[in-house]
């Protein structure tokens, strides 16, 4: 988390700069296309390929945002509140579509302007769901993403893996093994709760136009979910320094050679990371799916990508939809997930084989999409985020789960209408 | 920067009345360099209008309205019920009381070093320049780098500390940790304008008492604090004032968590993160007035003269 973060605001320093070179609308005739999106190293890849294939359509260029999610939107929002129109297309983090299109910072796609992800038949269920907001398309899902249960089989042994949380518990206990799971009070928090409780059999918030969005979260299933991340937050479980954890630092943990911890919860982007840095190493990892909570039903695992946006205010919005459908496209798709670890969100490409080789879990990672449920989609969003983290950081505080549902409860519904302090 | 001026030209006033009274009623030259001065002052005091007026009085009129961007349509007056919903929030005392734990923990320890430190560069005679370059140091650090490398420093894997411990994880290791890199930073400042308070006391008084057979630890009990009691007020009003502003360290070392938001953090959260106008501008609202209120009760209560760094009378 730390280097991260310290890069984040590197890069968020630098941004400014970036943003001021003033820049003509057309290049070689065609019109730009400015992508604010986070830095992503397949980017170049991508924009050029599509460049390439335009035909004077459009001329796509990127404009980096910080690294972290909260600091991609926090830019996002200041420049679209002032009407920039220089933003034409937006790299949204899934949970954004709401606050977005509610703002009416983002435009809705017409029936049949998406030649590839336009309809659930064509992308899978969970990056679709994302991108959906009163009942009208306003994201086009670029890339998906779900975390799955990583593990050594060196040291996990001739064990069973484990399918559940009890089980994983147990068998971590056994092991006097830390799993690695993201405790900071940061989005990553938010993105747990979601899958615990959705996979318990519960939802957080129901969606709805217009503050008619209701906190859901019934008693028991909520409880459940709650008991769960109060025993990640307890020896010998719980990794060192667990309250300030995030993503990166357990990638970095679970690949240093003194690790003791067996499992690891994450993002797939573990796995080119260690393929890179020690190939030896990689072979020992072992990937399972995102543990359930029940034995008999599938996890509702945690869902997170890119969609695109339009911005409201862009120049030019059919130079923008094309570049969307370049972007969208199998042959881009492909390269997102060989360069950056990132799944598609195409159904066509569940079994691709080119694909499949560089991602070794491409077949349960997108089995897992179909199951997968969004974050809220609704427009206090960011709210709702920040009041989760708030009544739960950190995980080793949680102990009686009864007073801290009460507790989220009320806060939550104060947060849904953006009239808590947070 | 006023203060200096004010000081300086109160000095330069000072010997005037010395030999007859002031005339009643002022002569046709002093009206007309009266109006010189208006004329001359004016620039500075609309740009100080524009540039801060009008944001504090823009904020108050956002404060008073349900104001969101992420929901533009529906916006209105709401009189005082942003401030009510603060004041009713418990999540708000929190803040309160850990910024002001901050600052008082945090003013207090930095006098003392301030102190400390402003009498080794009062005193130094070997390699003055170097002593003050040394200390001042810090200073000149960017906040954010300086909340970074103290969060580095006590981090279980790249900082000093033995094994695992990790103050970071808990909220008096946190509260330690920010207080510890605020100091670091800003002792300094501190050292500075208590210099400045060491240098207006008469060295004559220091010897006298030297010759009556005081001992170092009675001249400063006796001669040197009490000389330097308005520059001390100085010092500590205005690093009060910024101290109660704290953000940046917070915002990198713990982000607000385990108790540690500050009343900065909760505003930033309203405003930059939630973009609720209306709600973050009665935050800020408020924490202006917490200023002022500082700000009174030590130049109403505490009779800190701004206008002057020597003390004494």
């Amino acid at each position: 988390m730390r280097a991260r973060t310290s890069l984040a605001a590197a890069v968020l320093l630098m941004a400014p700069l970036a943003a001021c070179g003033g820049e003509s609308d057309t290049a070689g005739g065609a019109p730009v296309v400015n992508w604010y999106i986070g830095n992503e190293g397949w980017l170049p890849d991508v924009i050029q390929a599509c460049n390439d294939s335009a035909n004077g359509a459009f001329a796509l260029r990127s404009e980096s945002l910080p690294t972290n999610p909260d600091g991609q939107r926090e830019q996002l929002v200041r420049r679209l509140a002032a009407e920039d129109d220089s933003i034409d297309l937006i790299g949204m983090d899934v949970v954004w579509t709401g606050e977005f299109a509610q703002a009416g910072w983002i435009s809705p796609f017409e029936q049949g302007e998406l030649e590839n992800v336009g309809s659930e038949e064509q992308v899978f269920k969970g990056p679709f769901e994302s991108a959906q907001y009163d009942g009208k398309q306003y994201g086009a899902p670029l890339n998906s993403n779900t975390r799955l249960l990583w593990y050594r089989k060196s040291k996990l042994g001739d064990r069973p893996v484990p399918q559940t949380w009890d089980e994983l518990f147990t068998t971590a206990e056994q092991l006097k093994s830390p799993i690695q799971e993201t405790g900071a009070r940061a989005e990553s928090m938010v993105v747990l709760f979601n899958a615990l409780v959705n996979s318990a059999g519960t939802t957080i918030v129901e969606p709805g136009a217009d503050g008619d969005a209701k906190v859901v979260l019934e008693e028991g299933p909520t409880l459940q979910a709650l008991d769960i991340m109060k025993r990640l937050g307890r020896a010998p479980v719980a990794p060192a320094g667990q309250s300030n954890l995030g993503e990166d630092d357990n990638r970095l943990a679970f690949q240093s050679g003194d690790s003791t911890s067996v499992f690891m919860i994450n993002w797939p982007f573990v796995y080119p990371s260690v393929v890179e840095a020690d190939p030896e190493l990689a072979k020992d990892y072992g990937f399972a799916p995102f543990p359930r909570v029940d034995k008999g039903t599938p996890a509702a695992a945690p869902l997170g990508g890119y969609n695109l946006g339009i911005g409201r205010y862009t120049k030019d919005r059919e130079a923008a939809l094309a570049a969307i459908n370049c972007l969208t496209a199998p042959e881009q798709q492909r390269t997102i997930a060989t360069k950056g670890g990132q799944p598609p969100v195409l159904r066509e490409l569940a079994q691709d084989p080119e694909i499949g080789e560089s991602l070794p879990f491409l077949a349960l990672m997108t089995e897992q999409l179909d199951t997968a449920v969004p974050r809220p989609v609704t427009p206090t969003y960011n709210d709702v985020s920040l009041a989760v983290r708030t009544v739960l950081h950190p995980l080793s505080s949680i102990s009686d789960t009864q007073k801290e549902y009460d507790e989220l409860k009320d806060l939550l519904e104060k947060a849904l209408k953006s009239q808590a302090v947070l | 920067m006023t203060t200096t001026t004010d000081a300086g030209s109160r000095r330069i006033g000072a010997p005037e009345p010395s030999g007859r009274k002031p005339a009643k009623r002022s002569t046709d030259r002093a009206q007309a360099e009266r109006r010189l001065g208006i004329k001359l002052a004016a620039p500075a005091a609309i740009l100080m209008l524009a540039v801060t007026a009008f944001p504090i009085l823009y904020a108050i009129w956002l404060s008073l309205q349900r104001y969101d961007l992420r929901n533009p349509d529906d916006k209105g007056f709401v009189g005082l019920s942003n401030y009510l919903l603060v004041l009713g929030d418990g999540t708000w005392w929190t803040a309160v009381g850990s910024t002001t734990l901050i600052t008082v923990v945090s003013v207090f320890l930095e006098l003392v070093i301030g102190l400390a430190f402003a009498l080794v560069m009062h005193r130094a005679i070997f390699g003055r320049r170097t002593v003050r370059t040394a200390i001042l140091v810090p200073y000149g650090i960017i906040t954010v780098i300086s909340a970074f490398a103290f969060a580095f420093a006590v981090a279980p894997d790249t900082g000093f500390l033995p094994g695992s411990v990790d103050p970071l994880s808990s909220t008096g290791g946190s509260f330690a940790t920010i207080i510890l890199t605020e100091v670091w930073k800003t002792t300094p400042f501190m050292s500075l304008l208590l210099l400045a308070g060491l240098a207006t006391v008469p060295e004559e008084l220091q010897e006298a008492a030297k010759v009556d057979g005081a001992t170092a630890w009675q001249r400063l009990w006796k001669i040197t604090l009490p000389n330097m009691k308005g520059a001390i007020m100085v010092a500590l009003l205005f690093r009060a004032l910024d101290a109660f502003r704290i953000f940046d360290t917070v915002y990198v070392q713990t982000a607000g968590a385990l108790n540690t938001q500050t009343i900065s953090g909760l505003g930033y959260n309203a405003l930059v993160s939630r973009v609720n106008l209306g709600l973050g501008s009665a935050i800020s609202i408020l924490l202006f007035l917490m200023i002022i209120a500082i700000a009174f009760v030590f130049v109403k209560l505490f009779k800190t003269n701004l206008g002057t760094v020597k003390g004494g009378d």
